[in-house]
């Protein structure tokens, strides 16, 4: 896997786009970054690691403490940001536009049912 | 069906110091894109991508509230302060129900011929939160987009 690759495997999971976020404020230590979660330390260290991995944030050694912070450069690298963030927006409204062609097929009266995002349909 | 596609292009425009601005029209009137959007049956079906969202209430009505769980890893929530259906909606959303720094949220309906236009305000708390919002996309919906950005890069 390439390093963006990587960078974006690292950013498909929800919990490590919500940590990223929060070292998007400044540096944090593993127990500053779990404090919000309802999950474990040691689960939140494996989400660092692999941020760390994909090259997306860093480990400062600072005494016995280990903070972790954003490596800006490498998340400008990947991000067109406002782009990014239309992108998802998109992907939403595209999922409501199929909703609504559901919702209007059942109001007209023809046994299909509402469709959306969900498998199984 | 509408044919025009310029009719759903999503537009995304940041305004002042802590608003984005989300600009989208559909092909179908106030009333039924009304009812997919507070719909807590249906909202999970657009909002998220397939099961992720695991709870979906709300109580549209001024001093309701709403909550929008992901699993565990983190959940929206929040006081709605004005419902006018099938036009007007407005709420304040927090993250992981962090009260310091919420988004206020205006959402407009409009009819435009046989559709409706979208015009969704988001004041975020500060010009720093706007641009974390932003930089991160903590939106749902990503997947879809990794699995787009991973076909580009494949095909490169």
């Amino acid at each position: 896997m390439t390093t963006l690759d990587q960078s974006f495997a690292a950013l498909a999971d929800p919990t490590r786009r919500a940590l990223i976020a929060r070292l998007a404020e400044g540096e944090a230590t593993v127990q500053d970054l779990a404090r919000p979660f309802s999950i474990s330390q040691p689960a939140i260290s494996r989400h660092l690691k692999v941020l760390e991995d994909a090259g997306l944030i860093e480990t400062r050694i600072e005494g016995t403490a280990r903070p972790r912070r954003l490596k800006p450069e490498a998340v400008a690298e990947l991000w067109d940001f406002l782009g990014q963030y239309r992108a998802l927006w998109d992907v939403q409204f595209q999922r409501l536009d199929a909703v609504l062609d559901g919702l209007a097929a059942h109001e007209q009266g023809t046994p299909e049912k509402p469709k959306g995002g969900h498998d199984g349909e | 069906m509408e044919s025009n596609a310029d009719l759903r292009q999503l537009q995304v425009t940041q305004d002042g110091t802590t608003d984005i601005i989300v600009r989208r029209s559909f092909a179908h009137p106030p009333a039924r894109v009304w009812r997919a959007m507070t719909d807590p049956a249906l909202i999970p079906m657009w909002m998220a991508s397939k099961d992720a969202m695991t709870r979906c209430e709300i109580d549209l009505r001024p001093g309701g509230s709403f909550r929008y769980e992901f699993g565990s890893a983190f959940y929206f929530s929040g006081p709605i302060l004005s419902v006018d259906a099938p036009h007007h909606m407005s709420f304040i959303e927090y993250f992981n129900g962090d009260t310091v720094s919420g988004t206020a949220v205006t959402t407009d309906l409009v009819a435009a011929g046989s559709g409706t236009r979208m015009t969704m305000v988001m004041r975020y708390a500060s010009a720093d939160a706007r641009a974390a919002a932003i930089e991160v996309g903590m939106t749902d919906g990503f997947d879809e987009v990794y699995d787009k950005l991973e076909a580009v890069l494949s095909a490169t």
